[in-house]
């Protein structure tokens, strides 16, 4: 049998499907937790119609899940056959040792490769599925923006680098955590070597366009040379590690004195030590067992505490430019090192005990979970605080927000450990666990942030949710260590994450339960209103004038003043169209225009009123264009408050008030002239028709978001009442507000919001009544200011913001032209 | 015939220990050499140097005639023996029936087919996967493994451990067979009274040495046990005849018992007629006794320098062959 000759294919095939099947958890896994991430991020945008969608900001998913495969491919194939010593029994097959090398290989490329595949096959059927624009689509799935093809080219160079690197350092070290940690200094080493040379580049360059075509091509000749080194490395090691093995040498001399010492010293050392507690024993053990990682996590804290650590990530100075070695920026890989790093650190408070089984020892002799739980902590915490607080002192701090900056950093670090640690208790392989600690972290930090944002969580609520991960571990400690783990360990460990998960929601959801619906006698009024007759939201004619850009009353009376030109064209426009609801909104935006308008007016009215008699007055050019514009008023009121929107009733209402201003001003009525001045009034004065439009507007800008709502579509309506963007004063981003859960509170909020407003209408215009629910009523907006639209020392105030709607309703200025018409009445 | 194994002068140094300190041994074909001594006796140092995981400090060694150090030779000598460690690791997540596939892609025809008759003898589940088998079945899989292909040159490494007292029996019986066919099986092992039961030779390794090398029926014939009664245990005993040697010592209160090479009855007479001896019997060692003694007693390191018996041996062996 043995003199035959072996069939190569068949035996080459045989070793090839064994590592590929090796690899299939660590794939699975990747993808798992890619596609969970995904899921994620669509639950959070979920249910929007068009929906959320942007490839760019879902690449960064799709360009790390291989990534992130690359990292543990090499590892795994290596690393962790030598730990399970399963190589050893390879070896002992009839394979040569450059067989073994080369298949492995071969093997984590074609892998990476096929990851690569189904990666980038599922970011187009995720954009496809998305119902994406197919003429954006064709090139945002593969380009998605300028700097995606690089993007691209550079992560697939990247992930071979780690690829290699991953499986020269597994080749190279016993330990295969000792190797992925080992990955981060190495790629570090490549970024910082591109990144010296590509400066040193640019220098002599001085080619600020091409500089990132620079950077890039300077990174990649850097990667290709990692590739030669790395693989070179790593083949050397591996003929090592498979040949037969050297005996060492025995030392001579001095140094082999000094060796002979040494272990004759450690060997009887221990005798003489004196006996300690079990768990000062056991922070010995883990000391000891992982003195590697704390190594590197001191060499990396104090590299990061000398570059990073005076970088006040809040900080929005320039002065952190000429303090610090590098700028913010820059300093963004360090820190996402140093998370990765802290995760690790997580990863290892449990794994450094998985392998091989070793926390058996501790089972077998009885020792507490707790006591073993706090002792795996109590190193990396230290580490932690210690770090916090040398950051605090590097900051060099001289106010209090450092303080709480450190307090921020120092949270977000924990949440980034309890993650961590809480992943290598449920993952049994080490390896695997560390490669999907990052993806389990970035998801956790999406959760919170997704809960933060549609839920409205507050941020302590996030210390009982990882407070309870911490606590789940110490909870889970005993079977973990007895190594009973089977479903009901996962069942238990994922209860008790789903309870920490379900917390920051519980306040948002108790919101939405607690929040009282609108009166149904209040919600018939409202649909009644509304299904009245059919709005004129017919399109606006483009009205052609004088473009300005010119923000708030003073520097569009500056812009005014100081151009002569522009104030007569604008001065003809204003006399011909202010009644013209096209002028209004069209060109210029409405705060400019209102802001337009009520300079002009006041500027009319000084040349009105420097014409010293009244038959100068009468005569003036300035008196007639005076008079004519504010005789547009009532036209250009009654034509917005048909529009029946509330934007365009509260441009209506702002007009108003401009002309009350002007009716107000002491030679009003000379100035505009009576039979003006007394149609002016008696039309500000009809608070009937003004309240009717309101309802009009409010019910149907409601019912029409509901019906949109009830159309499914959720996007941009979930806060928006009409034009108006509503502010509830919980954290929000308005991408979000057509996912459900905030759509739903959103949609109650808005109704109730609306209720309240016409409430405010039942209540009459000045009463005591009506100050209070109108202060109600603006207490509950986030986006209030407190430029009120009343009257102060006898001038109405004209708010020049739009963020807040219906700010003029039962303001005190609605009593006035009553006041005033009664008034000229007695004077009569 | 050459032989299968030949071992000259290895010694194997790591830092601050010596693990084999000048071995030589000779191992012929068709014979089940096994290998005796105690934990860190240096044993699985020695089948790692054989089975060419291990280069030795200094010293030969030759396997089937191929170096297994080197590493154009280690493939074929890898075709060529069955190796089973001392704690194999198999891939757990493969099923035994995947292994055994696995396996044979690396071994010419008839090795699936006979892992299978194994597998069916060991009643082995083909379908479980490795991690889900107790400690004696993944020790059966790992000999079945090593024993599909039909080596030439078996090299067990505490083989027996983990299994049970049938399959032991029935495995140790196999060896006999192996061997029959002129197929060589080195193991080593504690299981003293296994391998006096099928073990041709044996040699007892203690710290670093071979103390003991030989035909097992030859050793045990040429070497007795002689208790010696003392009136003082501070008396020390005359030197045996000179056609005697004393290999071992071991004093327990007024009885002291003495390994002896040569004829028993005679040093036993002798120490019986010296002053302050009350008696002095004499009896055929058993392989415990002389591995207890080779391994407890400091006078066989201090007095033997050389492999005892390593002579007798030799002219057993070749009384064996013939």
């Amino acid at each position: 049998m043995n003199d035959r000759t072996l069939d190569s294919a068949v035996w080459r095939s045989a070793l090839i499907w064994k590592e590929f099947r090796q690899l299939v958890p660590l794939a699975l896994t990747v993808l798992a937790l890619g596609l969970g991430m995904l899921l994620l991020i669509l639950v959070t945008t979920s249910f929007t119609s068009p929906p959320f969608v942007n490839a760019n900001q879902y690449r960064y998913v799709f360009l790390s899940v291989p990534m992130i495969y690359a990292c543990g491919v090499g590892i795994l194939l290596v690393g962790a056959e030598k730990e399970s010593r399963s190589l050893r029994w390879l070896q002992s097959l009839p394979i040569s040792s450059r067989d073994i090398a080369r298949t492995k290989l071969a093997v984590a490329f074609m892998s990476l490769a096929a990851i690569w595949i189904v990666t980038l096959m599922a970011w187009v059927l995720f954009a496809y599925l998305l119902g994406m624009e197919p003429s954006v689509s064709r090139s945002v799935y593969l380009v998605g923006g300028e700097s995606l093809p690089l993007m691209l080219v550079t992560s697939v160079a990247v992930s071979i680098f780690l690829c290699l690197a991953g499986l020269g350092l597994a080749w190279y070290f016993h330990s295969a955590m000792v190797s992925l940690l080992l990955l981060i200094p190495s790629t570090l080493a490549v970024w910082l070597t591109a990144y010296g040379i590509a400066n040193f580049l640019s220098k002599l360059v001085r080619d600020s366009v091409s500089e990132w075509s620079l950077d890039s091509g300077v990174y990649l000749a850097c990667l290709t040379l990692g590739y030669v080194i790395a693989l070179a490395l790593g083949w050397i090691a591996s003929q090592r590690e498979l040949s037969a093995r050297s005996a060492p040498r025995p030392s001579s001399g001095w140094l082999g004195l000094k060796v002979a010492m040494r272990s004759e010293r450690t060997a009887e050392a221990w005798v003489l030590w004196p006996r300690t507690t079990p768990g000062t024993g056991m922070l010995w053990q883990m000391v000891r067992q992982s003195w590697m990682l704390w190594t590197a996590v001191a060499l990396f804290c104090a590299l990061w505490l000398l570059i990073a650590g005076p970088i006040r990530l809040f900080d929005y100075s320039d002065n952190y430019m000429t303090r610090n070695v590098i700028s913010r920026d820059s300093s963004v890989p360090l820190w996402m090192i140093g998370s990765l790093l802290i995760l690790w650190m997580g990863v290892f408070a449990y794994q450094g005990d998985s392998i091989a089984q070793r926390v058996r020892f501790y089972a077998d002799r009885g020792v507490s979970p707790s006591l073993l739980w706090w002792t795996r902590h109590w190193i990396p915490l230290t580490i932690l605080l210690g770090l916090g607080l040398a950051r605090y002192w590097s900051l060099r701090p001289n106010n209090s927000l450092d303080l709480v900056e450190t307090f921020a950093c120092l949270a977000i670090a924990l949440a980034i450990y309890i993650t961590g640690q809480w992943v290598s208790q449920l993952i049994a392989s080490p390896i695997i666990s560390a490669i999907a600690a990052p993806i389990a972290a970035v998801a956790m930090g999406l959760y919170c942030l997704s809960a933060a944002i549609l839920m409205g969580a507050p941020w302590w609520i996030f210390i009982a949710t990882f407070a309870i991960l911490l606590g789940a571990t110490w909870w889970m400690m005993k079977p973990w260590m007895e190594r009973r783990i089977d479903w009901t360990y996962y069942v238990q460990h994922g209860a008790i994450a789903a309870i920490a998960l379900t917390i920051p929601w519980l306040p948002g959801l108790w919101g939405i339960w607690n929040l009282p619906s609108m009166a149904s006698a209040t919600r018939t009024e409202l649909v009644r209103f509304a299904s009245g007759a059919s709005p004129a939201k017919a399109s606006i004619p483009f009205v052609p004038g004088p473009q300005f850009v010119a923000e708030g009353n003073d520097s569009v009376s500056t812009l005014l003043d100081s151009n002569e030109q522009v104030r007569q064209t604008y001065r003809r426009t204003l006399t011909h169209r202010a009644g013209d609801v096209g002028f209004w909104l069209s060109g210029n935006g409405v705060d400019v225009q209102l802001a337009l308008f009520k300079a002009e007016l006041s500027a009319l009215r000084s040349e009105v009123s420097s014409a010293t008699t009244a038959s100068q007055q009468e005569t003036s050019s300035g008196s007639d264009d005076y008079r004519t514009i504010l005789s547009h008023v009532p036209q250009i009121v009654r034509t917005l408050r048909d529009r029946r929107q509330l934007k365009a009733c509260d441009l209506a209402e702002r007009i108003e008030l401009v002309a009350l201003r002007e009716c107000l001003q002491p030679q009003a009525r000379d100035q505009i002239g009576e039979s003006l001045y007394r149609s002016l009034l008696k039309f500000l004065a009809n608070g009937q028709a003004r309240d009717d439009a309101r309802r009009k507007a409010l019910a149907s800008d409601w019912y029409d978001q509901s019906q949109v709502n009830a159309a499914r579509d959720w996007f941009s309506s979930g806060n928006m009442l009409g034009d108006y963007y509503l502010d509830y004063g919980y954290l929000q981003d308005l991408r979000f507000t057509g996912a459900v859960p905030l759509s739903i509170r959103l949609a109650r909020e808005r109704d109730l919001y609306v209720a309240r407003l016409w409430d405010l209408l039942e209540s009459a215009p000045g009463s005591s009544e009506a100050k209070a629910k109108r202060e109600v009523q603006r207490e509950q907006f986030l986006l209030r200011r407190d430029d009120l639209c009343d009257v102060v020392d006898g001038v109405v105030l004209v708010p020049t913001h739009w963020y807040e709607p219906a700010i003029t309703w039962r303001g005190d200025w609605e009593t006035i032209p009553a006041d005033l018409i009664s008034k000229g009445q007695n004077r009569e | 015939m050459s032989d299968a194994i030949s071992i000259q002068g290895v010694e194997m140094h790591y830092k601050g220990c010596d693990a084999l300190r000048g071995i030589d041994l000779r191992i012929e074909p068709g014979t089940v050499f096994a290998l005796l001594g105690e934990n860190g006796a240096g044993k699985t140092t020695l089948i790692r140097i054989l089975t060419g995981f291990q280069r030795p400090s200094t010293g030969q060694v030759r396997v089937l005639d191929l170096d297994p150090t080197r590493s154009d030779q280690s493939l074929a000598l890898r075709r060529r023996i069955g190796y089973v460690s001392d704690a194999p690791a198999l891939y757990d997540w493969m099923t035994v029936g995947e292994i055994g596939w696995f396996a044979a892609s690396f071994y010419a025809d008839g090795f699936k087919e006979s892992y299978k008759e194994f597998i069916d003898r060991y009643e082995l589940p083909a379908g479980r996967k490795i991690k889900h088998l107790s400690k004696g079945q993944r020790a059966k899989v790992a000999l079945s493994l090593a024993l599909a292909h039909d080596p030439e040159l078996l090299i067990l490494d505490e083989p027996t451990s983990g299994l049970d007292p049938i399959v032991r029996r029935e495995f140790l019986e196999s060896m006999i067979a192996v061997a029959a066919t002129g197929r060589t099986v080195f193991l080593s092992s504690h299981q003293i009274s296994e391998i006096e039961r099928v073990a041709d030779t044996i040699a007892i390794l203690h710290k670093g040495r071979v103390q003991l090398v030989g035909p097992l029926a030859d050793l045990k014939e040429s070497i007795a046990m002689v208790t010696v009664s003392l009136q003082d245990p501070l008396i020390a005993i005359a030197d045996p005849p000179p056609t005697n040697k004393i290999l071992a010592e071991i004093t327990e209160g007024r009885q002291k018992q003495l390994i002896v090479q040569g004829d028993g009855q005679a040093a036993a007479a002798a120490w019986r007629d010296s002053a302050g001896v009350i008696d002095a019997q004499s009896r055929s060692a058993t392989l415990e006794e002389l591995f207890v003694a080779c391994t407890r007693g400091d006078s066989l390191y201090k007095r033997q320098t050389e492999p005892i018996g390593s002579n007798q041996g030799r002219t057993a062996m070749e009384a064996n062959r013939s």
